[in-house]
């Protein structure tokens, strides 16, 4: 089977949310010797892409959108071991978590998927996280960005006091700060002096190419 | 000749609120499905308010609600609003007892008879989600959805038929093997709003002609 034709056969198993194809379709691929790089840049993460219009144009639910980013993450299991072991080309380490109290995490997930299928490598801190953890998480691995979700009206002010931590612990401006999530807008990302905002995970993996681009890695 | 007061509300607070004003009050309860959709809800509640001419004011039994309330106009009469972010507050009394709640177990889902009679938890989830998906799907999404929980709470507020209600919460906790808590409502928020006893800094007094901002909501 050519190559092409795999890549499609992994963007379809993610559209379709096909656990099973995701898998076996990434064995074959390895199998038949393409770059574990390549079945996540050109097959999963395309496939997500693809995902990501359909929730947009009201073809998809968001339950939909969980299902296949849940497929792609089954394969990465598989994939991302290979890319640690041959310390391949990443484009970057991003943090990411939901801010204190708030513990929706679907959008933040999406990102997370989408950002390893690009090529980051993304460090989950997962749900209710406090700044602490974010700023000592971004030390640790000397991340070059960081991305905080909020959700809620009544929890997004603490993206102000992640960005007032990353000022104190001299992380910014080298470290990049970026939030997202259904409760904050563009201009509060400007209020607080943050680096980006992005209103879904395809914008959100465009910024983050933009900075490591920027930046010449 | 006023008519007096317009209450404009969720139906998840709908009995709280006939047990206060009555059933022949001037009240509107809007379908709990927009709670999904701010900008939906939006547009619903603001359709509401025009319908209702003729009033002294409109009181809503909203909070910010994801930002639905952000560019509400009052219209011929004043609109008042309290301020939460959402309606878990005007269930247990006060924002300080939800902070608390929160505080004391930050994985909680909070039900009250209204939520379990028209919106939404992890057993109408599933069942919804294995009609599409089937089962195992269906289960896969319930543990990646619902994976940060760790309690539903009952909010009781009383009602003779709670039993009922109490039992079901149970079969939800149940169902995502977390403990279930009950919680003891309060009405005495919603009793203020609805008394029009604003004597603190609990609401958002919009003028005719006026629009909510979210920034009003900020404590
Ligand atoms: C799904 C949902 C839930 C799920 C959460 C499951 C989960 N694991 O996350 C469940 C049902 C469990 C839930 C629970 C609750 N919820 Co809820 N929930 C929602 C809902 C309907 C959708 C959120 C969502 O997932 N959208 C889909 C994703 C794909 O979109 P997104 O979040 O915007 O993410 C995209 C972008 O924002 C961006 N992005 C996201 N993160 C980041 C980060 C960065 C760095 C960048 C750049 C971009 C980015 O990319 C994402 C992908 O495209 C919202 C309403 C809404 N429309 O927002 C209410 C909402 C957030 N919930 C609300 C409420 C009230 C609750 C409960 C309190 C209800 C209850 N009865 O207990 C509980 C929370 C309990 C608690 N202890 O706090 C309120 C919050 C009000 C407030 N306080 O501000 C909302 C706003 C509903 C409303 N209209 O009032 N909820």
């Amino acid at each position: 089977m050519k190559k092409d034709e795999v890549l499609l056969n992994l963007q379809n198993a993610v559209v379709l949310a096909n656990f099973e194809d995701a898998l076996s379709w990434t064995g074959y691929g390895l199998k038949e010797g393409i770059p574990p790089f390549e079945l996540i840049t050109e097959g999963l993460s395309k496939g997500m892409i693809n995902v990501g219009k359909k929730y947009e144009d009201g073809d998809y639910y968001v339950t939909d959108m969980i299902l296949s980013s849940g497929a792609m993450n089954e394969a990465l299991t598989i994939l991302l071991p290979f890319l640690k072991k041959r310390k391949s080309k990443y484009l970057g380490k991003v943090v990411l978590g939901s801010v204190t109290d708030d513990i929706h995490d679907i959008g933040k997930n999406i990102v997370a998927t989408m950002l390893i299928g690009v090529g980051f490598d993304v460090y989950d801190l997962g749900v209710n996280v406090s700044k602490e953890e974010f700023i000592n998480k971004a030390i640790e691995v000397q991340a070059d960005i960081v991305g905080a979700s909020a959700f809620m009206s009544s929890t997004y002010l603490y993206q102000l006091d992640i960005k007032k931590a990353l000022d104190e612990a001299g992380l910014t401006p080298k470290v990049k700060y970026i939030i997202g999530g259904g409760a904050v807008y563009r201009q509060w990302a400007r209020e607080i002096g943050a680096d980006g905002f992005a209103n879904d995970a395809l914008e959100a993996v465009n910024l983050c190419k933009s900075f490591v681009s920027a930046k010449g890695v | 000749m006023a008519k007096g007061i317009k209450v404009i509300a969720c139906q998840v607070m709908e009995k709280e609120i006939i047990s206060i004003v009555g059933r022949e009050s001037n009240a509107t309860f809007v379908q709990y499905e927009y709670h999904d959709k701010p900008e939906l809800l939006h547009n619903r509640i603001q359709e509401a308010i025009e319908c209702s001419t003729d009033y002294q004011c409109i009181i809503l039994g909203f909070g910010l609600c994801g930002g639905a309330i952000d560019g509400i106009l009052a219209m011929t009469c004043p609109v008042i609003i309290p301020k939460i972010d959402d309606c878990i507050p005007l269930l247990l009394g006060s924002r300080e007892r939800y902070e608390q709640e929160k505080k004391i177990e930050s994985g909680t889902y909070f039900l009250n008879q209204g939520w379990i009679e028209y919106g939404n938890d992890a057993l109408k989830d599933f069942y919804k989600w294995r009609e599409m998906y089937g089962e195992r799907k269906a289960l896969w999404l319930i543990n990646e959805i619902y994976k940060a929980y760790t309690r539903v709470a009952f909010i009781n507020s009383g009602f003779e038929d709670k039993n009922r209600y109490l039992c079901y919460a149970g079969e939800v906790a149940n169902f995502l093997n977390v403990k279930l808590d009950v919680l003891s409502g309060n009405l005495g928020f919603i009793r203020q709003l609805l008394n029009l006893e604003w004597d603190n800094d609990n609401y958002i007094k919009l003028e005719p002609g006026q629009k909510a901002e979210r920034c009003m909501f900020r404590p």
